[in-house]
């Protein structure tokens, strides 16, 4: 295809197309595409170029080449108008820069970069030009344009920097007076780059936290108090997305040395802000700035070694309720008390236990409004006692009393609570004691003359209106007359002696109902700095009934000094004492005599050589003395004391009862007697008794002489004239003579046998004992006395259904049972049968028999003391010798009894034993 | 005066002679025929007892008194146990003593050889009802 213009050649000279040559026509198309690619590409250029002309010209900048020869290439309008501006001429494309007129001074400006730009050189230059009042300045850019190695031009671009260089004047400017004012303030400022890098700390940072700007270009975050970092990432973050506003920032940030320092200050986004390119943060030290964390920060050094060594826990929280501080006593109260430990940054409320919290946290809720809160609280601890605390809140605020810690004290008191406790029961108990006791407690005011009693006063005596205004003319009033002056006088002496300080009195006080009370009364005188007294406080005890008791006590020691002085013999206290030194305390009147020496003489120290004992008794006594101290047995002894009035020695008994004392000693209460008589007495008796037994072994003798020796030739007699007398002489007075010798020799032979019988009894004391059947003894009686038993149809009637038998001496009882039986059968009533009844019954401590008969009776009037008498007969007509009541008494008593006998004359007669168990 | 046969021939032990001339004398007022034999030393009435008395048909009424020189009753009466039960049958023996002691009296009793304490005298009474008792 051929082009428009190709078509209008080839028309205009050939004229149609078609009928060109295809060899032509090849050619010709070839041509029309090669002017067709040129033509194109032209009208690209031309586009393009018209293109870069609208870009250039749409810069303010200026922008211009020109070529070797100083023609304009190109120029974008702002340079066009400025070069009018400058020189005054209008300029076009095409034209030479170095025109005539354009100025000498510009060209000067100029033309140096542009030969040396022309030269290949690329450059930069400022430069400065005053336009009116304002200064502009331009940084030109000088390029030279290279066509194949050869520089055929130099583009140049302009800048206005007016604005920049000002600025970067201003900055400057800025910067100097910056860095020297952070650099000598206190303020601590931080720059950090978008990351929170550190970049940048001013010196005060470096005093205060100890970091130098080497150790910068890391995370602040690793230098910011844990609990913190939320609250600064959400600042910085604010800050970032409001550039150039200040947001307020507090934070904890550590030292290097160890510990937190509160800052408090800004963060501002100056990332854009040319020359700074940070955020910046700045801050102040606030634990410097506070006074009262000044104060704490300051004194903490020494706060630590005192709170450290105080006896009372501390924690400082800050106003989130971390632990920011806490002393080891604290740490103690935790581990101990609260099984926890604490650490520095945690939660205050995670310490206590979970029940507790709510209430605690209560607590610190009102503590951060400003309130200080204290309370007590008890821990039981494992050994069951209780751990008593105070816990103390105060808040921590600044100046402008905002709240912005808390600090938590905790005091052990757990002795003073006890010490509370007890003064408390001891107060209580106090008043339980006086309420108990009756005593009357008083205050008498001299000035005001009230007096005043305590609530004793009504109960104890009565009176009512007891409270105030009662004079002391009230209570004298109420004294007993008789006693009233005496009290008074002195009351009053005691008041008015500065030298006493108390008074003292009993009296009778007259109560409400008139009865009488026996006062003890007992003041105190109060003084003022004068020595005048003002006050007297005393307590009425009322001792009536102490002193009844002591009336009584005193009667009943008088009554006991009587009777120790007026009984005879003494009562005496001996003693000796934990060093073994003897005394007598005390001994009774008697003593004078007893022993032929007064009490005062007596008492005090005593000779333990006992000069007055008999010589033969001193061993022994002192023996018995020590026998009684080691066995604390009663000392009961008898000895020889000489007695000068008796001029010779009394015997006494001394019966006492040993005590241990608390020194170690023994002291003995006692009584001594006089037991010379009785001594006496015992010797003879004693000597008697030898004699008695000398004598009784002579009866023995003599008993068995006229058993055997005395027995058997009367026997002889007995039998021979017996004989003699039967063989009947046929002489009359023969036969009388051996009738009346049978009959001497028969009288001989019963005295014998009587004779023998009596010195039996004594004798036959040694037998053994056996059980006596008292049954038996009747049946062996009632063999014994057959004949005459039947013969006189008498009846015998036993009882022993009570006691049936006794242990005893066989042969007595034996004897005594048939005595009396036989007595009854001898000496019944003729006209009569004989009944006699026998019974025995048990006694309070023994036994009883009875024989009763029925029998002629005794005259007890006449007779009745000779009943019991040897060879007494009271019915001569009857046969008889008086020997068996004889005999009866005898065995009787020889085996322990005692016989009665109780009778009538024709009605009978009753025996009575008595065997009593000794 | 009745007299009568008894069939007991009668030894009496005693150091008092007159006592045995006197029993012999109360005996034969009861029996004149009477076979008394007296030993004034009790030795020697065992020995007759012993080994001549069994000789004789008659059963032997014996009076033993008890106090005597040598042995005593009592000594003759323990000799007299240890005798063959063949001769002691022949022998009744009463205790015939002055004495009037109860001890005397109880022992004799309690005896089993002796028959009966007999208190001297030996009368004609007291011999008549030992023999009725024997009869």
């Amino acid at each position: 295809m051929l082009n428009e213009f190709l078509q209008e050649q080839i028309r205009n000279h050939l004229g149609s197309v078609d009928e060109l040559p295809p060899q032509y026509r090849a050619l010709f198309e070839e041509i029309s595409m090669e002017y067709e690619e040129r033509e194109n590409a032209r009208q690209e250029k031309k586009k393009m170029t018209a293109n870069l002309n609208a870009i250039i010209n749409s810069y303010g900048d200026l922008i211009f080449s020109v070529d070797v020869e100083y023609k304009i290439l190109c120029a974008n309008d702002a340079f066009l108008s400025a070069m009018h501006r400058l020189t005054g001429h209008t300029l076009h494309q095409g034209d030479s820069l170095l025109v005539e007129d354009i100025g000498e001074e510009w060209v000067l400006q100029w033309k140096p970069y542009i030969d040396r730009s022309l030269l290949g050189e690329k450059m930069k230059v400022d430069i400065s030009e005053t336009q009116g009042e304002k200064l502009q300045y331009l940084e030109l850019s000088f390029n030279p344009i290279k066509e194949k190695n050869e520089v055929i031009g130099v583009a140049c671009f302009s800048r206005d920097t007016t604005k920049e260089k000002l600025n970067a004047k201003q900055l400057l400017a800025n910067e100097v007076r910056f860095r020297s004012l952070i650099e000598n303030s206190q303020e601590l400022l931080m720059l950090f780059d978008e990351k929170k890098n550190i970049v940048y700390i001013s010196p005060a940072v470096e005093d205060t936290l100890g970091y130098t700007n080497e150790e910068n270009h890391r995370d602040i975050l690793e230098d910011i108090y844990p609990d913190d970092h939320m609250s600064f990432l959400e600042q910085f973050e604010l800050a970032l997305e409001n550039a150039g506003t200040p947001i307020p920032s507090t934070l904890r940030m550590r030292r290097k040395e160890g510990g937190y320092f509160w800052l408090q200050g800004s963060l501002t986004n100056m990332l854009h802000q040319p020359g700074v390119h940070a955020v910046v943060g700045q801050y102040r030290d606030i634990t410097e700035k506070k006074s009262t964390n000044e104060k704490l920060r300051r004194s903490e050094t020494h706060l630590h070694t005192i709170f450290n060594n105080a006896d009372t826990g501390y924690m400082l929280l800050d106003k989130n309720l971390k632990v920011v501080y806490f002393n080891q006593h604290a740490q103690k109260f935790a581990q101990e008390e609260l099984f926890n430990t604490i650490t520095e940054g945690r939660h205050v409320l995670d310490l206590f236990p979970i029940g507790r919290r709510d209430s605690i946290a209560k607590v610190l809720e009102k503590v951060l409004e400003g309130n200080t809160v204290g309370y007590d609280i008890s821990y039981i601890q494992p050994n069951g006692t209780e751990k008593w605390y105070h816990a103390k809140y105060f808040p921590v605020s600044n100046d402008s009393q905002d709240v912005f810690g808390i600090i938590l004290s905790l005091t052990n008191f757990t002795e003073q609570k006890l010490a509370d406790q007890l003064i408390k029961e001891s107060n209580d108990r106090f008043k339980l004691v006086a309420r108990a006791t009756k005593d009357v407690i008083w205050d008498w005011d001299l000035l005001t003359d009230e007096i005043y009693y305590g609530e004793g006063y009504e109960k104890n005596f009565g009176y009512q209106h007891t409270k105030h205004f009662n004079s002391i003319y009230t209570l004298l009033e109420r004294i007993h007359p008789e006693d009233r002056e005496r009290v008074s006088k002195g009351l009053r002496a005691a008041i008015y002696d500065p030298q006493v300080d108390s008074w003292t009195d009993e009296y009778r006080f007259i109560k409400a109902d008139g009865t009488e009370a026996y006062i003890h009364d007992c003041g105190y005188i109060v003084y003022n700095d004068k020595k005048r007294p003002i006050r007297v406080v005393g307590s009425m005890q009322d001792i009536t009934a102490r002193r009844i008791v002591d009336e009584k006590l005193l009667k009943s020691e008088r009554r006991l000094r009587e009777i120790s002085s007026s009984i005879p013999g003494v009562v005496y206290q001996f003693m000796i004492n934990g060093l073994g030194a003897a005394s007598i305390p005390y001994i009774s009147e008697g003593a004078q005599s007893l022993l032929g020496a007064s009490p005062e003489e007596l008492e005090g120290e005593f000779d333990l050589k006992m000069e007055k004992v008999h010589p033969d008794d001193r061993d022994i006594f002192m023996k018995s003395v020590e026998l009684s101290a080691a066995t604390m047995e009663p000392w009961l002894h008898v000895f020889r004391v000489f007695v000068p009035e008796y001029r010779g020695y009394k015997w006494i008994r001394g019966n006492s009862i040993p005590k241990r004392m608390e020194d170690g000693g023994i002291l003995w209460n006692g009584t001594m007697i006089d037991v010379t008589d009785q001594k006496i007495t015992e010797i003879e008796l004693r000597k008697m008794a030898a004699d008695l037994i000398q004598r009784n072994k002579n009866l023995e003798q003599f008993s068995f002489i006229v058993s055997h020796n005395l027995r058997a030739p009367v026997a002889n007699i007995l039998g021979i004239s017996s004989a003699l007398q039967e063989e009947r002489s046929e002489n009359q007075v023969e036969q009388e003579l051996r009738e009346g010798l049978y009959a001497s020799a028969l009288i001989l032979d019963e005295v014998l046998m009587d004779l023998n019988n009596i010195l039996q009894v004594k004798q036959e004391i040694n037998e053994i004992k056996e059980t006596v059947y008292f049954i038996k003894l009747v049946s062996d009686v009632k063999v014994s006395l057959k004949t005459q038993l039947e013969s006189s149809q008498a009846i015998i009637k036993c009882d022993f259904s009570e006691v049936g038998q006794m242990h005893t001496l066989k042969s007595y009882v034996q004897s005594i049972f048939y005595n009396l039986i036989f007595n009854s059968v001898k000496y019944r009533r003729p006209e009569v049968a004989p009944v006699i009844q026998i019974r025995s019954k048990r006694i309070n401590n023994g036994i009883e028999l009875a024989f009763k008969d029925n029998g002629r009776g005794i005259d007890m009037l006449e007779n009745g003391n000779q009943i019991f008498g040897l060879y007494k007969r009271f019915h001569t007509e009857i046969e008889g010798k008086g020997m068996g009541l004889f005999m009866v008494k005898n065995q009787v008593e020889a085996i322990g009894g005692r016989i009665s006998v109780h009778s009538e004359v024709n009605k009978g007669t009753e025996f009575r034993i008595i065997f009593e168990d000794k | 005066m009745i007299t009568m046969d008894i069939p007991y021939k009668v030894i009496i032990i005693d150091d008092d002679t007159i006592n045995n001339t006197l029993c012999s004398v109360v005996i034969r007022k009861i029996a004149t025929d009477a076979d008394i034999q007296t030993f004034s030393i009790p030795e020697k009435g065992f020995q007759h007892i012993a080994h001549e008395a069994p000789a004789d048909e008659k059963p032997v009424l014996l009076f033993l008194d008890i106090n005597m020189p040598g042995w005593s009753g009592w000594v003759f009466l323990e000799n007299f146990e240890k005798l063959d039960e063949e001769i002691r049958k022949k022998f009744k023996i009463y205790m015939l003593s002055s004495s009037i002691d109860i001890q005397d009296k109880e022992r004799a009793k309690a005896s089993k050889s002796v028959v009966d304490f007999v208190v001297k005298p030996l009368t004609t009474n007291k011999m008549l009802a030992i023999l009725e008792a024997n009869s």
